[in-house]
């Protein structure tokens, strides 16, 4: 059991991993096609989503998109109009949330302000009749994991937004949960606590190995914190995948543009070969885009991130055979200090962003000038 | 600071002429406060003062030098002692059942939906509303047309009924402030319905409680008009003063009431004192962070 062992750099490791859990394999959750409608108002549609033991996994949209009503249903806060909700394979659609090996850090912490720090963090453990010296090895453990040792005999109102939060943790995790949810825990604190906030939360999360489900709306915090990224658009999901997947293969057009900014261009299909399609643009010019989109007709979509297009005088550079050129005119250079972004108008009158990193003082190039855009044909993604 | 005033001739004494002048001329608003006070005070230290009053004949209307006798002989007069004990018996048994009532139905209208919610809340401000000389003469022809026998029965009833929407008020105050979160915390960390509202709520409700106690205490305690109705043969405190008026009331009145009021003004002092020491402990801790 994990209150056994003994305390060392591996301790923390096994806080919350509970004593059937050593296989590291439950905290498997699974939805299955679940929808949830509140009166004439569809909040979450068809949701099908595999949730890996032992991930991190954000759900992330705007707000409205039923992130928080799906995290609620898997809680047991909400129940689903229709489909399942399985963990390890169990359903627990209908149980409650007393009955549920899930808990859940809120986004207001929803600390029990009468009780102090200790008795908030004891609070589940009293709930499910486990002996008191138990309690304490376990709670002791957990105090020690979120770094609140002093602060114990303090009510929640004497703390600290962020030593808030991590009581708000401590309590969730000290139940060796199988699966923690979190509802936009970071969202109350301030920029440079959030960022702390979410080194320390990864690690917590790498510490104890439970399954995190993470909601927010944040796409940075999303993909700096996850192994997978679910977004969530209108009620259904839009994508599932690896924070780089999501950002560099984006399959919507929600998701390219959610996540950063994105030029998104149509082009007129014209051949195909293994890797890529040739594809032809309002302006005439031949570019290649990967072939991995849906093609409807001749018609392509793809885009480019901004970062991903350089930006140079017409015939500066040399170019190898998968990489495009445009030509364009730049209607506007804005200096960042790091980088510049410069609006290229190209000569069928499409505005693509570009982003280039401010190698000389200023910008390197300004308004009226006369530039060539060029990227990896194999940087681009195809919707 | 010497070379300015020295420059500026009129700087000089601008400065204090404004500064003296808040203590010199206290303005309206200070007067009327204080006038207002003084009319609120006004009865509570004529009562305290006629229960010092060394009285001779049976009226107690002038004052006639200073005396301790009747706090002394406070419970000499046996009648008014059993009035009084009656009065207290009741109000305890009132407290209890209103607030208890009261909270759980303030819980009910504030966290549920429910069939006849809105009906509920007409009662309740109706209830409040109502003239007591109304609401006694019917409850009376209630209790007489079903037969029930008027007394301590009919009078704790009666005060039951009336004191309940206070109870209500006060508690779903308190309520409104409450995080429903914690609620949902609480069931997330294993704890039944059940648990919950012991655990949760009700230790969070613990001030709007205490408050609804102590308002359905006095408004029992005090209570004439339906009482008066409904009270058969049974003579409670305010009864008992309110006939002894015609043969004059005894300084022993005065005494149990500053009594009564100094109760009040103990725990009202005290609950002020519990909070400021806890504000202080808060900003304390916070500010050594």
């Amino acid at each position: 059991m994990g209150a056994q062992v003994d305390v060392g750099n591996e301790s923390t490791s096994r806080v919350a991993a509970g004593a059937t859990d050593h296989d590291g394999r439950s905290g498997h959750l699974a939805l299955e096609n679940v929808t949830k409608r509140f009166s004439d108002f569809v909040a979450v549609e068809n949701l099908d989503l595999a949730i890996r033991s032992g991930e991190f996994i954000s759900l992330l949209g705007p707000s409205g998109c039923g992130k928080t009503t799906t995290l609620r249903m898997l809680g047991g806060f909400e129940e689903p109009t229709s489909g399942r909700i399985l963990l390890d394979g169990v359903e627990i659609t209908g149980l409650p949330p007393y009955r549920r090996d899930i808990n859940t850090v809120f986004q207001s912490y929803a600390l029990f302000p009468h009780l102090d720090v200790w008795e908030n963090i004891a609070y589940g453990l009293k709930r499910k009749k486990i002996a008191s010296s138990e309690i304490n090895t376990r709670a002791g453990e957990v105090v020690e994991l979120v770094g609140l040792s002093q602060f114990t005999k303090r009510k929640p109102r004497e703390l600290s937004g962020g030593q808030q939060q991590r009581v708000a943790l401590a309590r969730a995790l000290v139940n060796r949960p199988k699966v923690l949810l979190l509802d936009e825990p970071l969202s109350a604190l301030d920029v440079k606590l959030r960022k702390q906030m979410q080194l320390e939360l990864k690690r917590i999360q790498r510490d104890v190995g439970v399954s995190f489900v993470f909601v927010t709306h944040d796409q940075e915090e999303a993909m700096t914190m996850s192994d997978r990224v679910a977004v969530m658009s209108k009620g259904r999901l839009e994508q599932v995948g690896s924070p780089q997947e999501i950002y560099s293969r984006p399959e919507t057009e929600f998701v390219a543009t959610f996540l950063g900014a994105a030029n998104l261009l149509r082009g007129t299909f014209i051949s195909s070969s293994a890797e890529f399609w040739k594809v032809k643009l309002a302006n005439s010019s031949e570019i290649l885009v990967p072939a991995t989109g849906k093609r409807d007709g001749v018609e392509v979509i793809f885009g480019v991130r901004p970062e991903k297009i350089s930006i140079s005088k017409p015939g500066e550079r040399r170019l190898a055979d998968t990489t495009n050129r445009i030509a364009g005119r730049v209607s506007q250079a804005v200096f960042f200090g790091v980088a510049s972004q410069y609006q290229v108008v190209l000569t069928d009158g499409t505005e693509v962003s570009v982003y280039q990193q401010n190698f000389a003082d200023g910008v390197s190039h300004v308004a009226g000038e006369e530039v060539e855009l060029c990227w990896q044909a194999d940087a681009a993604f195809t919707l | 600071m010497k070379t300015a005033s020295a420059v500026v001739p009129g700087g000089e004494s601008t400065l204090p002429s404004k500064a003296t002048s808040k203590f010199k001329r206290p303005d309206m608003l200070h007067i009327y406060t204080l006038l207002v006070m003084a009319f609120l005070l006004l009865p509570i230290s004529a009562m305290v003062l006629f229960g010092f009053n060394n009285t001779r004949g049976r009226f107690n209307l002038q004052w006639q030098g200073f005396t301790l006798r009747w706090y002394r002989d406070v419970f000499a007069i046996g009648q008014l002692t059993g009035a009084l004990k009656v009065s207290l018996f009741i109000s305890v048994l009132v407290m209890l059942t209103a607030t208890i009532m009261g909270t759980l139905m303030a819980v009910a209208i504030q966290r549920y939906r429910f069939f006849g919610k809105g009906i509920i809340n007409a009662v309740l401000v109706m209830n409040i509303s109502s003239s007591s000389v109304v609401i006694g003469s019917s409850l009376l022809s209630l209790f007489v047309a079903a037969n029930v026998a008027l007394g301590q029965f009919t009078i704790f009833a009666a005060q039951v009924m009336f004191s309940i929407p206070y109870a209500v008020i006060t508690i779903r105050a308190r309520l409104a402030v409450l995080d429903p979160v914690t609620e949902e915390a609480a069931a997330d960390l294993g704890a039944t319905p059940l648990k919950t509202f012991f655990t949760i709520t009700l230790p969070q409700l613990a001030p709007g409680i205490f408050g609804a106690a102590l308002l359905t205490f006095a408004l029992s305690i005090d209570d004439y008009v339906i009482t008066s109705f409904v009270s058969g043969t049974t003579l409670t405190f305010p009864l008992w003063v309110y006939g002894s008026t015609r043969e004059g009331t005894p300084p022993q009145v005065n005494v149990i009431g500053t009594l009564i009021f100094m109760i009040g003004l103990l725990v009202a002092i005290g609950s002020g004192v519990v909070r400021e020491r806890r504000n202080r402990r808060r900003l304390a801790v916070l500010s050594a962070n």
